[in-house]
């Protein structure tokens, strides 16, 4: 290993990074403007469900139930016209989430001391969505169907105390632990980190290498005494220094933009999300080994990249929310391991003492990266 | 004899089932400046990229310095003694450095102590005449500066094997004669070893020894007298009256005829040449002139494939309208690309059925005249007559009466050659019957009838030129423009399209205007006009712009000196033109055999030999530039 050859390509490297300004933006801009991207657009909150009410019974025990939906943060009201047709081609448009129907009689069955129906129709193109907006509506319901009970026995003249108890004898009380309001913006903000990690640095080495096979500068390396191991070495200190910024930078969007609270030690942040960053663009330096092209290492980072980091890290889904093959394909892809040190350390404050195994998987992994990229590469090539 | 540096035996290469190298043997001695000279595909790169140890191959068996190199190991073991610049105008460049920081580099990486490398970068610097534009970008150089930097850069290590791949392609003549004046400097007496592929022949002189490759084989190798020495016979120029009958007679006979300065070049096999001919040409009215042997003659002998194809003319039908006698007319012509003069002020004139030539290294303008002759980019001033319609009122009626047959490659590869054809007609908007009439006709015309039905992917460089220009002409213009049509073809290849280009302007009286690079193809073209940084150096009949060098340079002289760089340095301070070609130079100085070699001695120069030589078009094209530049 000569010092001064690995040095000559950090130095090269440096100046042309700074001298494209394409290439910098790439580099800086991309993290921050994914960071932006995906940290607003990607809320898996629902509120404000738009919704239509087609209200056939027209009593005010109907007029009672839509307005415990209208008054409720989670549904927002689009439309009441008595237009089937018109409901259900905003329903298509995608202009509203769900159609409320209220048949007639409502009242009348209800006063008749019969149980009666009330159809709810769900835009259901996302199962996830569907099942969150089913579950509002039958909280919603329930709460009504609560309220109607504690008037007849308020009738009947029991105390305000009685009515409720018998209503509720066994109350549920939630508390969220480590996302204390339920915000998915924490939970995934934190994740992002590790997604946005593992899709540039690998683009930042491979296209970096691929633009000089492009090129034909590639074989100034070829024909030169400089080995496998110094050019590695060389492309990799630039793009290092490139990504551990970022990692900054990510960690300063999380919790000044998104408001993530961060209670773990931000010494293991640092040390996790280099060694993160190193079998990152170690990733990228074994796609270079056989992409011919920029635009293919571009797309193999991406599909490399993106994929498993949105689907298997655990940022959408949780792993063990997956089927056994997803389970598996999880556990192959370095992102799952740093995403759950991300949420150990943002969330739910957690030590080295736990998160050890999540680390040491990182470190077996970013050796193995590195063992694949170095005996791929080679300075005599077959075309 | 010379030590052996690099010896292949028998090294093949395939690149997914297609055969780069099939077997080539090559043995190149210590110390000489080795030319490897063949046309694009010949597998000249993959060639010198096995040679440098970056490229594996299948089978054979190599070995550089005396030591095999057969595996990554072993390839890497002569890399301290070697330097390989790829092909293309300063590729190995990091074009965000400065010429200074690119040398650097090169120099660590090769690590080249500091205070070694400061002085090695001043010494290149200035022997490549780089020094004053040391803090220039690379990307801001020109293709010329590109390429000596990039030879500076690569051997700023002293390597004892420089290999380079075609350094000179699309460099401008001037450039190319300062670059090789600087290679042969660099190698001369130091025991370097250089081998340089080429896709020029005419830079075969340049070479101490060369070797030909040609589909993946070495088909010649030696000193160029050897190579001249494998065939027998004499190439000669034949003019006459009845072009088209001498031409079916030379075809005929099994010749391969070129057109050539308005009439046809030939070269005749066998002991007896001039009678052999005269025995072909018996009953037609025709003026013979003997050339000189050139290393074309040789090659189109020894490769075989590009048969003349079976071509059919009816020239009644096809016979384009007897218009004007002027086909096209510029004056003045001028195209401005935000303060940067594409072309400056171009006169043009070109008669009606002439095969006129363009003649420019890559950045000249050629591309950007044609594309305002063809009305497609308005001129910023001047203007112009094209088949009878005026540039600016025009452009409309001028698109129908030419064809155009671009630099880019302008065919759809997955449509059959038929389909391409209707495709164009289509596009001109004949009528089905019509198209039909045409793609027949252009079929035989072109010599594509056996291959109507296969797809353009599929054809060799040469045919695929061939249907572009089919496809050019499918709507029956009166002026076709050919951008580079020749580019990357073998010798047989273009031989064949320019006796095609020579049928289409003497039987149909179709106006071709050709451009090139290639400068021996200057001479197929009945008149030329030479273009350098967008403006005009000369115009005329090719034969008529040698004489005029001829009568104020005198016949050129060829002198084998044992310091050709030292010479070559002598007469640029008296003022004498000169090139180093290998170990000799060549230079102009009128005078009789005596009074030259006074002269030299005067100088101090004493050749080992001195012979007179033949004035070509590169020594044409650089009188005429260095003459515009003084102006």
């Amino acid at each position: 290993m000569r010092l001064r050859r690995v040095w000559a390509l950090v130095e090269k490297e440096t100046r042309e990074i700074k001298r494209d300004p394409f290439f910098l933006l790439m580099a800086f801009l991309v993290p921050s403007l994914f960071m932006v991207l995906f940290g607003y657009g990607l809320s898996l909150d629902v509120k404000n469900l738009p919704f239509w009410v087609l209200d056939y019974d027209q009593s005010k025990t109907s007029r009672d139930l839509v307005y415990h939906f209208v008054t409720s943060r989670y549904f927002e009201l689009k439309g009441s016209l008595l237009d089937e047709k018109k409901a259900l081609a905003a329903l298509t448009q995608g202009d509203i989430r769900l159609i409320l129907v209220v048949p007639e009689g409502l009242e009348k069955t209800l006063v008749a001391q019969r149980s009666a129906p009330l159809q709810v129709i769900i835009d259901g193109t996302f199962p996830y969505r569907a099942q969150v907006v089913k579950n509002y509506v039958t909280a919603i319901i329930g709460l009504f169907n609560k309220k109607r009970l504690q008037e007849f026995f308020r009738r009947k003249g029991f105390t305000e105390q009685q009515l409720e108890t018998m209503a509720e004898p066994v109350r549920l009380d939630v508390r969220y632990l480590y996302n204390e309001e339920a915000k998915s913006v924490w939970s995934i903000a934190s994740a992002l980190i590790g997604m946005i990690l593992l899709m540039v640095p690998p683009m930042l080495t491979s296209v970096s290498i691929c633009k000089e096979k492009e090129t034909g500068s590639i074989y100034n390396i070829y024909a030169s005494t400089i080995t496998r191991g110094e050019f590695l070495l060389g492309k990799l200190v630039p793009y290092f220094l490139i990504s551990a910024l970022n990692a900054l930078i990510l960690f300063a969007w999380a919790i000044w933009v998104f408001k993530t609270p961060f209670r773990g030690s931000f010494f293991f942040f640092i040390l996790s999300a280099l060694v993160y960053a190193l079998c990152s663009l170690g990733i990228g330096l074994w796609i270079s080994s056989f992409a011919r092209t920029q635009i293919a290492a571009l797309m193999i980072s991406l599909v490399v990249a993106m994929v498993p980091s949105f689907l298997y890290s655990g940022m959408l889904v949780p792993v063990s929310c997956l089927d056994q093959t997803g389970q598996i394909e999880a556990h192959l892809f370095p992102a799952m391991y740093f995403v759950n040190i991300l949420h150990g350390l943002f969330l739910k404050g957690l030590a080295w003492t736990t998160l050890w195994p999540e680390f040491m998987a990182l470190v077996v992994y970013t050796l193995v990266v590195y063992f694949l990229a170095y005996i791929s590469f080679h300075k005599r090539v077959k075309r | 004899m010379a030590q052996v540096l690099a010896n292949l035996e028998n090294i093949s290469k395939k690149y997914k089932g297609l055969t780069a190298l099939k077997g080539v043997n090559l043995t190149i001695p210590q110390g000489v400046l080795f030319g490897l000279i063949g046309p694009d595909g010949a597998g000249k790169s993959t060639l010198l990229k096995i040679i440098a140890g970056v490229l594996t191959y299948d089978g054979g068996y190599l070995e550089v310095f005396g030591k095999p190199v057969t595996n990554e190991r072993q390839a890497e073991a002569i890399k301290d003694k070697i330097c390989f610049m790829p092909q293309g105008l300063g590729v190995n460049l990091y074009q965000e450095l400065s010429v200074e920081e690119n040398l650097e580099f090169f120099g660590k990486l090769r690590l080249l102590p500091s205070a070694k490398l400061k002085i090695r970068k001043k010494e290149l610097l200035e022997l490549t005449g780089l020094w004053p534009f040391r803090h220039r970008r690379a990307k801001n150089l020109s293709g010329g500066m590109k390429q000596k930097l990039a030879l500076a850069c690569s051997l700023v290590h002293r390597p004892e094997f420089i290999i380079l791949d075609e350094p000179t392609t699309g460099v401008d003549p001037l450039s190319r004669e300062d670059f090789w004046a600087l290679l042969t400097s660099l190698v001369s007496g130091q025991g370097v070893t250089a081998l340089v592929s080429t896709t020029y022949l005419e830079e075969a002189d340049r070479f101490e020894k060369l070797a030909l490759l040609h589909q993946g084989e070495i088909c010649a190798q030696g000193t160029l007298k050897d190579i001249l020495g494998l065939v027998e016979g004499r190439p000669f120029v034949l003019k006459t009256s009845e072009p088209l009958e001498l031409l079916e007679r030379l075809l005929a006979h099994g010749l391969r005829p070129f057109p050539y300065t308005g009439g046809l070049r030939i070269f005749v096999p066998g002991n007896h040449p001039e009678a052999q001919l005269s025995k072909i040409i018996s009953g037609l009215k025709v003026q013979i002139e003997p050339l000189p042997l050139e290393i074309q003659d040789v090659v189109l002998g020894l490769t075989k494939g590009s048969e003349m194809p079976d071509i059919h003319l009816s020239p009644k039908s096809l016979r384009v309208k007897k218009g004007q006698n002027i086909a096209i007319e510029a004056r003045s012509l001028t195209r401005d690309f935000q303060g940067f003069l594409a072309v400056d002020h171009v006169d043009l004139e070109v008669k009606s059925g002439e095969i006129y030539g363009l003649l420019g290294p890559n950045g000249a303008g050629k591309t950007t005249l044609i594309r305002m002759l063809c009305g497609l980019l308005p001129p910023t001033s001047g203007r112009g007559q094209v088949a009878g319609y005026n540039m600016q009122e025009a452009p409309g009626a001028i698109k129908e009466h030419i064809g155009y047959l671009s630099q880019a490659f302008s065919l759809y590869q997955d449509l059959t050659v038929t389909e391409n054809i209707w495709l164009m007609a289509g596009i001109y908007g004949l009528g089905a019957r019509r198209t039909k009439e045409r793609i027949k006709e252009l079929l035989q015309l072109t010599g594509l009838e056996a291959y109507k039905y296969h797809k353009t992917v599929d054809l060799p460089l040469g045919l695929r030129q061939r249907l572009a220009l089919a496809c050019a002409i499918v709507h029956q213009p009166d002026i076709v423009f050919l951008d580079e049509p020749t580019s990357g073809m073998d010798v047989a290849g273009r031989q064949v399209f320019w006796t095609l280009i020579y049928r289409l302007s003497r039987a149909i009286g179709l106006t071709c205007l050709v451009t090139t690079h290639y400068l021996a193809e200057a001479e197929y073209c009945d008149g030329l006009t030479l273009m350098h940084r967008g403006r005009v150096v000369a115009q005329g009949p090719p034969q008529r712009l040698k004489k005029k060098v001829e009568d104020r340079l005198g016949r050129p002289w060829l002198a084998k000196i044992e310091d050709p760089w030292r010479v070559r340095e002598i007469f640029h301070t008296k003022g004498v033109p000169v090139s180093v070609m290998g170990r000799s130079v060549r230079f102009f100085l009128k005078g009789t055999r005596q009074e030259v070699l006074s002269v030299l001695s005067r100088w101090g120069i004493t050749p080992l030999e001195l012979e007179r030589g033949t004035i070509t078009m590169e020594d044409v094209f650089l009188y005429f530039v260095r003459s515009s530049h003084e102006t």
